[in-house]
């Protein structure tokens, strides 16, 4: 395939907006996938994503598409997440792009996302095809959107496509315009081979997988190629594109988008962003690669079993090579054993990863409430990071707690307003700007300490504006603020994987309301289990789950004991995810839940 | 030495609260049930010649309502029974009875045909709770069906009585306990109601028409009768019985003991000990008369479950099971009956141990008596 003849995009848009099943129909009419494969959002592949109806990872397929000049083109399609959590996913997948369709739907207009997508891909100079989506709906604007695309963000609509991915409604236009106006790719097939690695994973049978971008040279089975960071070469053995299917190709050619396979078995021996080269002849300079991303949330991972610690770490290894954003470091605790404190981009993300974790790769998991990442700052100066309030320095070191502000950014109809801001406020949100984007529409910015949104901030600001205000952030400074660990007891024993960090303000409602909550998640047990929280010494809530009185299996005599015996088997196997910590039993869900908001 | 355990599956009429099996049946079906035993006995024989070599030292009638069958062929079958196994002179033959089944005429008839020992299921004094329970006698029945008992000359008379019925209070329960204890029983067993799914009772419940007592309420009985029975004398030796010196149940002990049973009749349950699975054979015949007698007429053992027992079985229950009584269990004993405890049984019992949830006595450990009404919390552990 000649390098005029291939596109590379993404389809990038808001949460929602309908990027799945517009790439159902790229699909669809480039005849890449047969009539029998056709299922709603194809691309979404993984368990997760057809359970909860999102896009979590990225996707890559190659069409191909005979144009109206008759010319036979190869399109590289990846279609990415839109929800926040994933932006990662997004920002990746642009690097191996020369273009990007904006799906917006035109019965929702321009969100928060939107934005911050385009944002990135213009970040890395790409061809932007806005597109209205959704027109089959009675109440889509496409003339309302349209104009607030250019409003909002500047884009040209001048004979902007209005589609129905849904129905399949101009997507054939959208296909002659992918050939027409998004850029071929550049780069000298003919210098040596750069690649650069935009997504990996593990595979039981051939061992690490790589998804690769050729920029310059091409690779080939048997070429011996070289990670540039690191220096590791490996033999090529195999490499292909998904067509949708993995599909064994000749040669990943300069502008392609495919797999490579070199028979690499260590889980740490490769990156994502890295760049390939030929061993032989390396490229001079590697590419830019991807910017780090900094976790947002930290939390405490831990197997329920603790003879399950290895098998935990091999899984973090290997799911850390599909989702390198979020981070993992030894953890040890008091109540829960060896762990790792894992770092993730948001709370969806944890859950991902938790759920991914243990689906994938068969490991129970007791998962601690999460936290923010705080920065301590200590009397002789040093400066430590907290992301765990275990790791908080004893109060007679410590000089004073930096907490992460973030820069909120929220899209939503001027009649929630009202609720929206008072909803900010209470969060300890300062107020940036507010911009009126149209007659109905308004776009806040607010800094907000990430500790308040983290949580429950998302679902308290939909509940405020009926679920039609949209919100994006990003990490803006460190702040001094007035925090204090509050720490759990249970029976007089510190608990630390139940200890929060919060602000003093909170304290005394946060501690009554977690004493309570685990009053109601701990089960009678033998004794009584006296639930305090404290703040250094000092208990500002008390409470207790008073002491089993009975359980029993008053007869039993010959005819029973199978059947009294498979009884206490079910309680045996009731209790056996419950975390012992000193006498008391725990519920795992105790360790999250702690933080849930009050229904 | 062993048990030889004999279900009778016919009742007058089905309690509220009953999930044994039992049906009402007719002259007929109680003829055929007998000979039917005897089918059993010697099938049983047939395959495992071994167990017409052990002596039995304790035989117990259960159901069911034994007595429904009559006087005349409970003492017959005994007599089969004798005709086929050895049985000790001084075993313990016992006989459960129903107020209001059998006459004082009747209970001289078992005590002269060999039966030593009789338990009664008065099970309340009250007459509305006999009614909620769904008792086919009345309470006026119950002293005249105990003093007949008593004169019939039984070498041990034991009474069962219910607590934690619907609509019961503490001192309901109390006025049980003392009518009993004024009646100078050998033997008590006190046990908490507890509604199984699929009886009226539990139905009831479910629906909301009647309301169990609160778990305190139930701590609170469960104290009582030990407070009570304990000043009249009695030992406590199981969870749920109570008993004079030397008048413990020996049948029932040998299932928390593990020691052998033949397990006769619908629904019964055995517990053998053949050459080839010395750990234990655990055998259960159907809960259906037309099962049983199916698998008899075509000339087959009515086991509808048998169970090999291996070394973690073995110690799981003779934990689960000897942890219910006073004695406890002997872990030296065990080991030379078993072999070692599983690691992950050993491991359990120190961690208890260490707690204070189990205590160690000489060389046997046992459960505190003020764990047993939650005794599931620590048993589970050995699940
Ligand atoms: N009526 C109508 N519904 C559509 C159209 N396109 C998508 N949808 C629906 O919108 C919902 C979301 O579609 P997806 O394709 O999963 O959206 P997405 O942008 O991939 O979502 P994420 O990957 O989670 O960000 C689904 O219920 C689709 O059926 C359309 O053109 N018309
Ligand atoms: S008498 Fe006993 S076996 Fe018969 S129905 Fe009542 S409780 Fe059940
Ligand atoms: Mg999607």
């Amino acid at each position: 395939m000649r390098i005029e003849n291939i596109r590379n995009f993404s389809i990038i848009a808001h949460i929602d907006h309908g990027k799945s099943t517009l790439a159902d129909r790229l699909l669809e009419l480039t005849g890449t996938l047969t009539e029998r494969e056709k299922v709603d959002q194809f691309l979404d592949k993984m368990e997760l994503e057809r359970e909860r109806g999102i896009t979590i990872k990225a996707q890559t397929v190659r069409m191909r598409y005979r144009a109206e000049d008759g010319k036979e083109y190869t399109l590289n399609l990846i279609d990415t997440p839109g929800h926040v959590d994933f932006s990662y996913e997004v920002s990746r997948s642009l690097c191996a792009c020369e273009g990007a369709i904006l799906v917006v739907d035109s019965s929702q207009g321009v969100e928060a996302q939107t934005l911050a997508n385009v944002y990135m891909a213009l970040d890395q100079d790409l061809e932007i095809l806005p597109v209205l989506n959704k027109i089959d709906l009675p109440n889509a604007e496409p003339e309302r959107v349209r104009q607030e695309i250019e409003d909002v963000i500047g884009l040209d609509t001048a004979g902007i496509l209005s589609v129905s991915a849904k129905k399949g409604t101009g997507v054939p236009e959208l296909l002659e315009r992918i050939v027409r106006q998004v850029p071929p790719p550049q780069g000298d097939p003919d210098a040596p081979a750069k690649a650069l690695m935009i997504d990996s994973w593990f595979d039981n049978y051939v061992g690490v997988v790589v998804l690769a971008r050729v920029f310059e040279g091409r690779i080939v089975p048997g070429q011996r190629i070289a990670f540039m960071s690191t220096g590791n070469a490996f033999e090529v053995q195999k490499v292909g594109v998904f067509a949708p299917h993995p599909l064994e190709v000749e040669e990943l050619g300069t502008g392609m988008v495919g797999f490579v396979i070199a028979n690499i078995k260590e889980l740490t021996e490769t990156k994502v962003g890295d760049t390939i080269t030929d061993a032989r002849i390396p490229a001079a300079t590697p590419l830019p690669g991807f910017k780090v991303v900094r976790p947002m949330v930290f939390a405490g991972v831990y197997p329920v079993a603790s003879d399950q610690y290895g098998q935990l770490r091999t899984a973090i290894e290997k799911l850390r090579l599909n989702d390198s954003s979020f981070t993992a470091e030894p953890e040890n605790s008091v109540a829960l054993g060896f762990g790792f404190r894992c770092g993730f981009l948001g709370l969806l993300h944890m859950e991902i990863i938790q759920e991914r974790l243990e689906r994938e790769y068969g490991v129970e998991l007791i998962t601690t409430a999460p936290t923010v990442g705080y920065r301590a700052v200590k009397k002789d100066g040093g400066v430590v990071e907290v992301d765990s309030p275990a790791r908080l320095p004893e109060p007679l070191e410590l000089l004073h707690i930096e907490e992460p502000m973030i820069l909120a950014t929220i899209h939503l109809p001027t009649e929630y307003l009202g609720g929206v801001l008072k909803l900010c406020e209470e969060r300890r949100g300062i107020q940036r700007q507010m911009k009126f984007s149209s007659v109905n529409r308004v776009i806040l910015e607010y800094e907000l300490p990430l500790n308040e949104i983290v949580l429950d901030f998302y679902d308290k600001l939909k509940t405020a504006s009926r679920g039609y205000a949209s919100m994006d952030y990003e990490f803006h400074h460190f702040q001094r603020s007035d925090l204090v660990k509050l720490d759990i007891l249970l029976n007089g024993d510190k608990v630390d994987a139940l200890s929060l960090i919060v602000h003093r303000d909170s304290a005394y409602p946060k501690g009554r309301e977690v004493a309570e909550r685990l009053r109601k998640l701990i089960p009678r047990q033998m004794f009584e289990v006296v639930i305090q929280a404290a703040i250094g010494s000092k208990v500002i809530a008390r409470e207790s789950v008073k002491a089993i009185r009975k359980n029993v299996l008053a007869k039993c005599y010959g005819g029973d004991i199978t059947r009294k015996r498979k009884l206490l088997e079910k309680q045996k196997e009731g209790k056996r995810r419950m975390k012992q910590v000193g006498t008391v039993e725990i519920p795992q869900e105790a360790f999250l839940s702690i933080l849930k908001v009050k229904e | 030495m062993r048990g030889i355990y004999v279900h009778v599956p016919f009742c007058v009429r089905k309690c509220s609260y009953c999930d044994f099996y039992s049906v009402v049946g007719g002259e007929e079906a109680r003829e055929e049930f007998r000979a039917l035993l005897s089918v059993e006995m010697d099938l049983l024989l047939r395959e495992f010649p071994g167990e017409g070599d052990a002596e039995a030292d304790t035989v117990y009638f259960g159901g069911g309502t034994p007595t429904v069958l009559g006087p005349d062929r409970l003492c017959g079958l005994l007599e089969e029974i004798r005709a086929r196994f050895p049985v000790a002179e001084s075993a313990e033959v016992t006989v459960e009875a129903n107020p209001g089944t059998v006459s004082g005429k009747d209970f001289a008839c078992l005590a002269a045909g060999g039966f030593t020992r009789l338990s009664l299921g008065v099970q309340s004094f009250q007459p509305r709770i006999l009614a909620t329970l769904g008792r086919i006698h009345s309470a006026e029945e119950i002293l005249p069906a105990y003093r007949d008992a008593r004169e019939a000359g039984f070498a041990s008379v034991g009474i069962d009585l219910i607590f934690g019925n619907p609509g019961q209070g503490e001192e309901d329960w109390i006025s049980d306990l003392e009518r009993a204890v004024t009646l100078l029983p050998d033997h008590l067993s006190a046990y908490a109601l507890s509604p199984e799914p699929g009886t009226p009772i539990h139905a009831a419940i479910e629906e909301g028409g009647l309301a169990l007592p609160s778990e305190d309420a139930l701590a609170g009985m469960y104290s009582a009768a030990r407070e009570t029975l304990a000043a009249a004398g009695y030992l406590h030796y199981e969870i749920s019985n109570f008993a004079l010196p030397g008048e413990r149940c020996r049948h029932n002990m040998k299932y928390w003991r593990r020691e052998g049973y033949l397990g006769l009749g619908p629904s019964a349950h055995g517990l053998l000990f053949p050459p080839s699975a010395p750990l234990g054979l655990r055998t259960e015949n159907p809960p259906s008369l037309r099962d049983y007698k199916a698998a008899l007429r075509s000339g087959r053992l009515p086991w509808s479950e048998i169970r090999n027992r291996d070394r973690e079985d073995a110690w799981k229950e003779a934990l689960i099971f000897g942890l219910r009584t006073a004695e406890g269990i002997s872990p030296g004993t065990l080991s030379e009956k078993y072999g070692p405890p599983p690691e992950e049984v050993r491991e359990a019992v120190e961690n208890l141990v260490a707690s204070g949830a189990l205590l160690r006595e000489a060389d046997r450990i046992l459960l505190p008596e003020g764990y047993w009404f939650v005794s599931n919390e620590i048993l589970r552990r050995f699940a």
